[in-house]
């Protein structure tokens, strides 16, 4: 699903799985452009995902090299980063 | 339109105004509660609600008692869960010269018969282990509890519309009827009340509104503010304040507790609470020192929380007077106006058994002993008839 | 600890109205800082491509604009913080930031917040299923990154940006259908002809989205999103003037991804924290911060408001009123310069002419009163702290009448987003229940952190984040 041009591939995981993404693509549309449309489980478990895409919804949080509660739309995916999604 | 009458109309939903209209209409009295803003919007919303015994006044320990005692059957009570939880607190001392301090407040408790301790810091540790910072020691006392601010309010509103109380939020008193020096009624915009009786429960508006009456009293607004985390799974297990060797807030305070949804509020205030002569309305900004002091302490008792989000601010006023106590009873000079204000930092230690007091006075009980020490006339000429 | 920054303008927000104040303030001479949440300048409208290297042949204007923009005022000597976020503002114009977990504060002599808007939603059964998502968000996917958030994808809501965001969509591969829930009567039309002007643009973009076989429909909202563990379609109802459902209209659309925003929710938290008057305008997003057409200065003392924080109008009113703000803010600052009262001047003109426009959009697009009735009962509200829409009616039956007051007693709007998702929805609920006005229910106040910042960043001992 994503337009042609001949971009850089980046390697990073999430959880545990490797995710092949492209130089400039947040964790988000990484994610997105694979098909994973679930980032974390809500209050309620429900699944969630991507929602205002712009870093004001906090709801695509999780965790990037350790650090909890990053906004997989705002940061942007680098070889070997470790992603990891709570969906506990 | 006729104007509805009600034997007593409270002033300010506050949560000393919620439980004087719940304990007026469990006394069978007509009730109405208004308040200019939201229901608990003010100060009230605004606190951290610990209801203790500890280290809060000297010589109003058998009441703070008689409330705890009432807050721990309230949830049944009201038939609402508003998160009570007697988590106990702890005071850490930080210089030598506290430990003299922490040891006469103990001390003077267990003439009480209340349960306390002095904590060395590996004791601190047995009980909250995420406080590592370098604390000399603490007090502890473990009968101290915390509610939830929001849904105590609610929880009161809710049992006193079932017995009848008619609340109206958004309905800021605006005159004050009296007729040959007694109450007759309330006008708030539209709405007009006729009544005999008014408890004004304003808090920081308590002098501006005893004035709609002609009145004055010594209760002046003094800014408190507060941080919040996100939630974070429980770290905090107890309320943790400061034991200052002075005491009081105007020396500074600190205030740490995590509230039921993992968030920590917490706030210290260093340079004491600033009394002020503006309108409680007019500054509500959270000050650039107090964030920077609140973090600081708080990283410096609980280093692990460096990497955890502040997520919310407040600020809100408290009422003082000015020897600190409560103004609750009979206005001198308007017969049927009553007040129920001057927190002091810790109304919701007393608000049950102010409510319980008015709630006597009204059902015609003029002598009630209990509200001695805080009769308005404590202050004589203070709380007249203005000119 | 980073020691204390000073300028003459700090510029809070690097969109079309922080630029063109950016390089107005600059050219007269002032000293210049723009700080902003995004690795790019730029802001919504001029979002640049996240991807290394020269932009793609097949960039939009709008991208390009903003590089140029962008560019021209790091040559002209302005400083840029990307990453950066004013998590509070204080007395004297201290600007606390938060640039990628280091702590930075700044002064400025003068400061002009264009902080934009971001989409508007309300809550809706089912909006909180991953491939649901805001206009803006499917927007920024496709400038940003590339990446199509669907194969098929429904564009809901109201309001010109739909179209947009559509055919960049449609453009990008995805099968598009556009659901606008605005009806457009005879009296709009009338008023749209008058700005012969914008024929041109809107007959262009209608004339792409037919060749690339984008429907669009008026007068039909979004009434439920279905689907397990992700979007499978969603189920759409015509409506009335007022926003009321028609009995026998329900439809039912196959899709992977629902782009859905009802206009744009202004960002007034910190001009508000910084004590600037606002006024409130439901059909301009809400809170708008009130503003001298003619020099952008707001109610406070030296500071300033550009773009869609004065009323969401676009990005060429924005632009205009930017160069109006940075002009008076360097004039006022004793900087000048022979051509500075004329630029002023034509700025003003073009700003009144635009906006006379941008009024006309709002009014078309103002939302309809029976959208306060989309949630049901069992719908989360607060996607944050998963409040559903019957305890907040739990908490206006019982005396909670304003926002603020179902926030204390629900956490509706306690969490990270502090309300900016469901704050809106939020004050139509309350509004439609106790028959107040939106100006009494929106009642959300902003206070520091405007967004969530570390302690250690608070503390100044945090190391910056790796990004
Ligand atoms: C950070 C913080 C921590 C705290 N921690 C504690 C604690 O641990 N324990 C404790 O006991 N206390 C604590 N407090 C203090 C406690 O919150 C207050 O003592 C208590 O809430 C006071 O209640 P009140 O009803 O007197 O006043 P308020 O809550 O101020 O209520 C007064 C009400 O009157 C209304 N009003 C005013 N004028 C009018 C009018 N003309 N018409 C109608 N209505 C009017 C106002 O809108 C307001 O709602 C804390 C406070 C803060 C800020
Ligand atoms: S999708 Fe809203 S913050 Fe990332």
């Amino acid at each position: 699903m994503t337009a042609p041009g001949a971009v850089a591939p980046v390697r990073f995981t999430v959880d545990g799985a490797e995710v092949v993404g492209k130089a400039g693509d947040s964790v988000a549309s990484a994610l997105l452009a694979q098909g994973m449309r679930i980032l974390r489980r809500g209050p309620g478990g429900e699944p969630r995902g991507l929602f205002c895409g712009i870093g004001v919804c906090f709801d695509c949080l999780v965790t990037v090299d350790g650090c909890a509660d990053r906004r997989a739309c705002l940061v942007p995916i680098r070889d070997g980063m470790v992603v990891e999604r709570r969906l506990g | 339109m006729s104007t509805p009458a009600f034997d007593a109309v409270v002033v300010g939903a506050g949560i000393v105004g919620c439980a004087t209209a719940y304990e007026l209409a469990r006394a069978g009295l007509s009730v109405a509660l208004l308040d200019k803003g939201d229901i608990g919007g003010a100060v009230t919303g605004g606190s951290l609600a610990c209801v203790g015994t500890h280290m809060i006044s000297r010589d109003e320990i058998p009441l703070l008692m008689r409330s705890c005692q009432r807050w721990s059957g309230l949830e049944n009570e009201l038939d609402f869960d508003f998160e009570y939880n007697a988590c106990g607190q702890m005071r850490f001392v930080r210089a030598p010269a506290d430990l003299e301090v922490a040891r006469g407040w103990l001390a003077l408790e267990a003439g009480f018969g209340l349960e306390g301790a002095l904590l060395d810091p590996a004791a601190v540790r047995g009980i909250a282990p995420a406080l590592r910072g370098p604390v000399l020691a603490a007090t502890w006392s473990p009968r101290d509890a915390t509610v939830n601010p929001f849904l105590a309010c609610r929880a009161f509103v809710e049992a006193a519309q079932r017995l009848g109380c008619r609340v109206h939020p958004g309905t800021g008193v605006t005159a004050i009827h009296t007729q040959a020096g007694r109450i007759t009624g309330v006008t708030a915009g539209a709405l007009r009340i006729a009544t005999k009786y008014i408890v004004n429960a304003a808090g920081p508006w308590a002098d501006a509104v005893a004035r709609l009456a002609g009145c004055a009293l010594p209760i002046a607004p003094r800014k408190a503010q507060c941080l919040a985390t996100t939630a974070v799974a429980p770290i905090i297990p107890c309320v943790v304040g400061a034991c200052e060797s002075a005491g009081g807030v105007e020396a500074g305070y600190t205030q740490i507790q995590q509230a039921a949804h993992g968030q920590i509020l917490f706030n210290t205030v260093l340079a004491g609470g600033v009394r002020t002569e503006a309108r409680p309305e007019d500054d509500l900004a959270v000050d650039r020192q107090f964030v920077l002091d609140s973090v600081e302490t708080l990283l410096w008792l609980f280093p692990d929380l460096r990497n955890v989000t502040l997520l919310r601010s407040w600020c809100a006023y408290e009422a003082v007077t000015p020897d600190d106590h409560f103004l609750i009873g009979p206005v001198d000079g308007v017969d049927g106006l009553l007040v129920a204000a001057g927190d002091g930092g810790t109304g919701f230690n007393r608000a049950p058994m102010i409510g319980e007091m008015i709630a006597q006075w009204a059902s015609g009980n003029r002598a009630v002993p209990a509200m001695t020490p805080y009769l308005p006339s404590r202050f004589g000429t203070e709380a007249r008839v203005a000119a | 600890m980073s020691g204390l920054h000073e300028v003459d303008v700090a510029i809070v927000g690097a969109g079309p109205a922080g630029l063109a104040a950016a390089i107005a303030a600059r050219s007269l001479g002032a000293s210049v800082l723009v700080i902003d949440e995004y690795s790019a300048a730029g802001g919504q409208y001029h979002r640049q491509s996240a991807r290394p290297g020269p932009p793609a042949s097949d960039a939009t204007q709008a991208e390009r604009q903003g590089r140029a923009l962008a560019s021209r005022a790091r040559e002209a000597g302005v400083a840029f913080w990307a990453d950066a976020y004013v998590w509070a503002a204080f007395a004297n114009a201290m600007l606390a930031v938060d640039q990628a977990g280091m702590r930075r504060d700044v002064r400025a002599r003068s400061l002009v917040v264009s902080t934009g808007a971001h989409d508007r939603v309300m809550p809706f059964p089912g909006w909180t299923l991953p491939g649901v998502m805001t206009v803006g968000a499917a927007q920024a996917l496709v400038k940003a990154h590339a990446v199509v958030p669907g194969q098929r994808i429904v564009v809901a809501g109201s309001g010109p940006f739909l179209l947009v965001v559509a055919e960049g969509l449609a453009k990008a591969g995805a099968a598009v259908e556009i659901l606008e829930a605005a009806r457009f009567r005879a009296s709009v039309l009338a008023t749209f002809l008058r700005f012969p002007n914008r024929w041109g643009e809107l007959l262009g973009l209608l004339r792409t989205l037919r060749a690339r076989g984008v429907g669009l429909t008026l007068g039909r909202v979004v009434m439920r999103a279905e689907g397990q563990d992700g979007l499978q379609g969603v189920v759409s109802q015509a409506v009335d003037a007022r926003g009321t459902p028609i009995a026998g209209t329900v439809l039912r659309h196959d899709a992977d991804a629902l782009a859905i925003a009802y206009g744009f929710r202004t960002q007034v938290d910190l001009a508000r924290m910084l004590g600037c008057r606002t006024r409130y305008d439901d059909a301009a997003g809400g809170h708008a911060v009130i503003v001298d057409a003619d020099t952008g200065r707001t109610s406070q003392a030296e500071i300033y408001a550009a773009g869609e924080v004065t009323g969401v109008g676009g990005h060429e009113v924005a632009a205009l009123e930017g160069t109006i703000a940075g002009l008076s803010a360097a004039m006022s600052l004793g900087y000048t310069s022979p051509a500075a009262l004329s630029r002023l001047a034509a700025a003003r003109r073009g700003r009144a002419k635009a906006q006379r426009f941008a009024d006309v959009v709002a009014a078309t697009f103002a939302p309809s009163r029976d959208l306060a009735l989309l949630p049901a009962a069992e719908t989360i509200v607060c996607r944050c702290e998963g409040v559903t829409r019957d305890s907040i009616d739990r908490a206006i039956a019982a005396g909670a009448t304003t926002a603020s007051a179902v926030k204390r007693w629900t956490r509706c709007g306690m969490g990270r987003c502090q309300g900016r998702m469901c704050g809106w929805g939020l004050a139509r609920l309350v509004a439609a229940r106790t028959h107040s006005p939106m100006a009494l229910a929106d009642n959300l106040t902003a206070r520091l952190p405007l967004k969530p910042v570390s302690l250690g960043t608070i503390a100044g001992s945090n190391p910056p984040l790796v990004k």
